[in-house]
């Protein structure tokens, strides 16, 4: 078991506002950062005010981008100090991450329609 | 100007006084209100809009002729006092003022929301309640500043209407729409109705790279249709609606110069504050 180095994205962050993708990117760099230094990460959501799926796309979200295996992750990662609905919240944007990577825009061509002329 | 209410109405009056004053440049413009008996304050927001664009444009533009009562609204709200008049408290405590916004200023959104909605005249709501309001209210913030290209900003206004127990809030944006967002991104032509239904499915984002997207309107609905509150999405001439008794998806006459979204909880509704992780008293 790698060491555990406990993360706190109140610091990260510089604050309890936790939404916009580049903050996210602050955090998503700590969490790759420590994993290079073969760290297992416990990432503390204490202390916060605001949090929104952007920057949780950009946080852990871009994780599952196919640099790390899901068992890794799942062995690497643990999240605490986090409220129930914060924790449906990163369920739902780690499932959405998984299916953006798996299948990047295939299924759009059915949405390609008959445009009227006005629109076009 | 006649009335406007958060409606697909309201949202089409809006269209078609941009369409007009879209022929001005280097102009002075005098808007009257002489026939608006009403204007819902948070449509303040998409009406932000329309007159930026005209001042974009070089025009200067005088807002006159109101009715006593919207005066009020729109000077409460401090929408007003961009154009000179002089702003009124709001003694009933019932206004998210009017503001606009640049794309960068997250933060300064979420403290001025943050701030806001601890009003102490503004609905009861349970800790977590409130906290989803406000988050999804960011969430178009973000999504607006991420994706519209709005050159002139965001603009938001919210409103408690507490005869009805219902707080609505408007974030708006001048910027090229959905449908021309998804044609540039990824090449998909639709109508703008449909490009809203299709901003509107999970997993459907115009983000490309490493950073997923497609997943902050779609918890935003499903937390709206808990608390039987309303969505409406306005973007270039598309509408769409959700509300309890189901959706509706239309296109109007004329374009709205970028997006609209307004969200309206329904603060009476006590079942939908048990959310998850919370019990019920």
């Amino acid at each position: 078991m790698a060491e555990v180095v406990k993360l706190k994205i109140f610091d990260i962050v510089g604050g309890p506002v936790w939404v916009s993708t580049e903050d996210g990117q602050k955090v998503f760099e700590k969490i790759t950062t420590a994993f290079q230094a073969n760290r297992t990460v416990d990432l503390s959501f204490a202390n916060r005010e605001n949090l929104i799926t952007a920057f949780l796309n950009a946080a852990i979200g871009q994780l599952y981008g196919g640099a790390y295996q899901e068992s890794f992750l799942k062995e690497h990662l643990v999240f605490s100090d986090i409220a129930d609905d914060d924790r449906a919240m990163l369920e739902r944007a780690i499932e959405n991450a998984k299916r953006y990577f798996a299948n990047p825009q295939g299924y759009d061509q059915a949405w390609q329609g008959v445009v009227d002329e006005d629109e076009e | 100007m006649g009335d406007v209410n958060s409606s697909m109405p309201g949202f089409s009056s809006l269209a078609e006084l941009n369409a007009a004053l879209d022929a001005y440049s280097f102009d002075t413009i005098d808007l009257s209100f002489a026939r608006c008996t009403w204007f819902d304050a948070n449509m303040s927001a998409p009406l932000g809009v329309v007159l930026a664009r005209a001042v974009d444009n070089f025009n200067s533009v005088e807002l006159k002729e109101f009715r006593p009562k919207v005066e009020e609204i729109l000077s409460k709200n401090a929408f007003l006092a961009g154009f000179g008049f002089a702003k009124r408290s709001d003694i009933y405590g019932t206004t998210i003022p009017y503001r606009r916004f640049t794309t960068a200023d997250d933060r300064y959104f979420a403290e001025y929301l943050n701030g806001h909605l601890r009003g102490k005249d503004l609905p009861r709501m349970t800790p977590a309640l409130s906290a989803r309001f406000r988050n999804s209210i960011l969430e178009l913030f973000v999504n607006a500043a991420m994706h519209s290209e709005s050159r002139l900003g965001i603009f938001a206004c919210g409103q408690y209407f507490p005869r009805k127990h219902r707080l609505d809030f408007c974030v708006a944006d001048a910027g090229i729409g959905m449908r021309r967002k998804i044609y540039k991104e990824l090449g998909l032509k639709m109508n703008s109705d449909r490009a809203i239904e299709w901003a509107l499915q999970e997993g459907h984002t115009t983000r490309k790279g490493k950073v997923p997207g497609g997943l902050g309107l779609k918890l935003i609905r499903e937390f709206i249709g808990l608390n039987k509150g309303r969505i409406q999405i306005v973007s270039d001439r598309g509408y769409w609606e959700f509300n309890a008794n189901g959706e509706t998806l239309a296109r109007m006459d004329r374009g709205f110069p970028g997006t609209v979204i307004n969200i309206e909880i329904n603060t009476g509704d006590t079942c939908s504050y048990c959310l998850r992780g919370e019990s019920r008293t």
